[in-house]
């Protein structure tokens, strides 16, 4: 862990995601649901993208892998460079071949992302089959292997076990063994433990720490809670309605915050220091539609510091905070003098109340 | 699933007997006057009545009767008809198999061609030919057996006939012809007298079959583990036919077993209209006859196979649907 985050992210990224858009047009208008997303993932590194559901981030991860159902989505523009290579122009061929084998991913609520109708075993030993030379029985052996890589006890039995035998923690170190299986550069886990309870989460976070760290594979970490990518990424982007707003290194990000939404997801992480119902301080409001965004700044109809003019009328640009740590944000008041205080002096106020 | 298959089974039994049961006291219960048939005559003098009462068993109670005829059913022996004094299980034997010949290819035809369609139309969804076989299928679910059985005997029998179009262009229109098989495959010429009753009594099916598996394969491509099968790198011929078809297959195979029993009321319209000579339109002709035997008889083992073959379709769904299998949740 700690070897990785001095990492140089400036050597030659893996992937490279610039300025993605990818809309969904239906009847009602069209839907921007990522808009205009930039962000790089160096080789072996951890970076975890956070925001309410909504936000778009499950559709940035299928954007990268093409999984976008079309109609009624589309990716308008942008670039998804994968070593060098855009996957936007690739072939349905080329993509199939990095479909599992160099970019893998794993979905959100694992009962519904495995075929209820062939067993878990089969279902990774036809990824294997399709990626990787072999016998029927050697890619099998290497789904059991996978399986008890994971944790899954008596994992020979267990594969010739259907998805509904399994329980939610099990089913997700499965997806995360299939996602593993091939030796993919980069794993894409989305939401991996959202509906578990928190002893399993804390066991399924390792999983994928370790055995993508065995592996050397990159992770990108999706969670729509701070407090998951804390203690496993490198750096982290947040998003909101479908933009990213704030970009950094995870300490940087979790000591400096420039974003007032930010500010509000770490209001939001449980704190074992208060009592249960102090803990949670929810940001208020809904998330933004994303048919009709809020003019301006997206986040300001929530936020308890949009006072400016251009709060209202003008979309902020990701601005560099400290190049150092990679950090940028999205709001027209961080060049404001003494505005990263005004976050510390919120905590205090909290701290102390 | 041993256990799950011997309660499926007694379940069938179970309907089974219920429905003849209901057929029985429903057929003894409509007025009738069997003695009338059974003599042949307009009056009949009260001794021959008695005779005839006692040779047949209507001088015993509705139970005796009951149980009687479940004494000689388990036996194997269907009864015999008040009209002609012919056995139920010669007259079974004649005709099953030429109703089970045009059901097997009404079936096929339908399963063939409802899932096909409905697969490809969900696949190419909102295509020229989706919208086309939309349209197709919805008005054969709607047209009636008898306009069409007309429609294709004028059509491809008649009229060809008429204006000495090429012989094989013809179609004969009625019967069963040189009634020439191997098990259920037609030889020689006998396709051309099978073919039209068989599309006939596949058509309104096929219409529903190919809604319900474009509206459940278009479900089940929407589904998170086909995105998976994407995901994995499968190739899209393989993630379509192992991973969504699959799935989709499940709620048609209900609807293809609900169709099988009836199957059978299109079955004695079909045959009817085509004369060709089967269950159905025998069990037609004797019920005009009032002939209670031969159509309690042949109805009940046309219930028998309905339920087996409802039995048959449930198997399949647990072959095909694994949370189905009665095993025990394991925990961990
Ligand atoms: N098939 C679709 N049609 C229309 N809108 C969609 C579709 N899929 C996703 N969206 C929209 O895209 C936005 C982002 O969704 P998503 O990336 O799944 O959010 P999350 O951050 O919770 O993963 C949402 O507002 C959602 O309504
Ligand atoms: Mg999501």
């Amino acid at each position: 862990m700690t070897d990785r985050t001095d990492k140089p992210t400036s050597s030659e990224p893996l992937l490279s995601v610039r300025d993605l858009r990818t809309y969904f047009h239906t009847d009602a208008g069209v839907v921007k649901a990522v808009d205009g997303v930039s962000f790089d993932v160096g080789p072996g590194e951890v970076f975890g993208i956070v925001g309410e559901s909504g936000s778009g981030k499950s559709i940035t991860a299928m954007s990268i892998l093409g999984l976008i159902p079309r109609p009624p989505g589309k990716i308008e523009s942008g670039q998804i460079l994968w070593k060098g290579q855009d996957l936007l122009a690739c072939t349905e061929g080329q993509m199939r071949r990095i479909r599992g084998g160099e970019i893998s991913m794993t979905f959100q609520d694992p009962l519904s992302a495995l075929n209820p109708v062939y067993t878990v075993g089969y279902q990774i030993q036809e990824m294997v089959l399709v990626h990787q030379e072999g016998s029927r029985r050697s890619a099998w052996n290497r789904a059991v292997e996978m399986l008890g890589q994971v944790g899954i006890p008596r994992p020979a039995e267990r594969a010739l076990d259907y998805p509904h035998q399994f329980s939610g923690g099990m089913r997700q170190r499965a997806m995360i063994a299939m996602a593993l299986s091939c030796t993919p550069q980069l794993i894409i886990c989305d939401e991996p433990t959202t509906a578990l309870d928190v002893t399993i989460q804390a066991q399924v976070l390792e999983v994928i720490e370790k055995t993508a760290a065995d592996l050397g594979a990159a992770v990108i970490l999706i969670t729509h809670d701070l407090g998951v990518v804390a203690g496993m990424t490198d750096r982290v982007a947040v998003m909101y309605g479908g933009q990213i707003v704030e970009q950094g290194e995870v300490d940087e990000l979790f000591y400096r915050p420039r974003m007032p939404y930010t500010w509000g997801l770490l209001g939001s992480i449980p704190r074992l220091d208060r009592p249960a119902h102090e803990r949670l301080k929810p940001i208020v409001g809904a998330p933004p539609s994303m048919l009709r965004p809020p003019a301006g700044c997206r986040f300001h109809p929530r936020c308890a510091f949009a006072c400016l003019e251009a709060c209202t009328s003008v979309g902020p640009e990701l601005m560099a905070v400290n190049a150092d740590a990679g950090h940028l944000a999205r709001c027209h008041r961080i060049v404001e003098v003494g505005w990263e205080r005004v976050f510390l002096e919120q905590q205090e106020e909290r701290l102390q109340s | 699933m041993a256990s799950y298959l011997i309660r499926r089974l007694g379940l069938a039994l179970l309907v089974v007997w219920g429905a003849v049961t209901i057929m029985f006291v429903m057929f003894f219960v409509i007025p009738g006057n069997t003695i009338d048939i059974l003599s042949g005559e307009k009056v009949v003098r009260p001794e021959i009545r008695r005779t005839i009462e006692k040779e047949w068993g209507l001088d015993k109670s509705v139970t005796g009767q009951y149980v009687h005829y479940w004494n000689r059913v388990l036996h194997g022996d269907l009864g015999k008809s008040y009209s002609n004094n012919r056995s139920v299980n010669e007259l079974f034997k004649q005709r099953a198999a030429n109703s089970a010949r045009l059901a097997f290819w009404g079936l096929t035809i339908e399963i063939v061609f409802g899932i096909g369609i409905g697969v490809i139309a969900a696949v190419r969804k909102y295509s020229l030919l989706d919208v086309v076989t939309g349209f197709v299928a919805v008005a054969l679910a709607g047209i009636p057996v008898f306009v069409l059985g007309l429609l294709l005997q004028y059509g491809l029998g008649v009229r060809p006939a008429q204006w000495n179009w090429p012989r094989w262009a013809r179609f004969p229109v009625q019967g069963m012809g040189p009634n020439r098989w191997f098990v259920v495959i037609p030889l020689g010429h006998q396709w051309k007298y099978l073919i039209l009753p068989a599309i006939v009594l596949a058509c309104v099916q096929t219409g529903f079959i190919t809604r319900i598996s474009r509206t459940s394969m278009l479900e089940v491509l929407n589904a998170d583990y086909v995105r998976t099968a994407r995901a994995k790198g499968l190739r899209s011929s393989t993630v379509i036919v192992k991973h969504a078809l699959r799935n989709a297959l499940l709620p048609t195979l209900t609807v293809i077993g609900l169709d099988v029993i009836g199957l059978f009321g299109v079955a004695v319209l079909t045959e009817t209209v085509f004369n060709w000579p089967g269950l159905g339109s025998t069990i037609r002709d004797y019920a005009f006859a009032q002939d209670v035997p031969v159509v309690l008889g042949l109805a009940s083992i046309v219930v028998l196979f309905g339920a087996m073959a409802s039995l048959l379709v449930d198997v399949g769904y647990s072959i095909l649907d694994p949370r189905v299998r009665l095993t025990t949740e394991k925990v961990d």
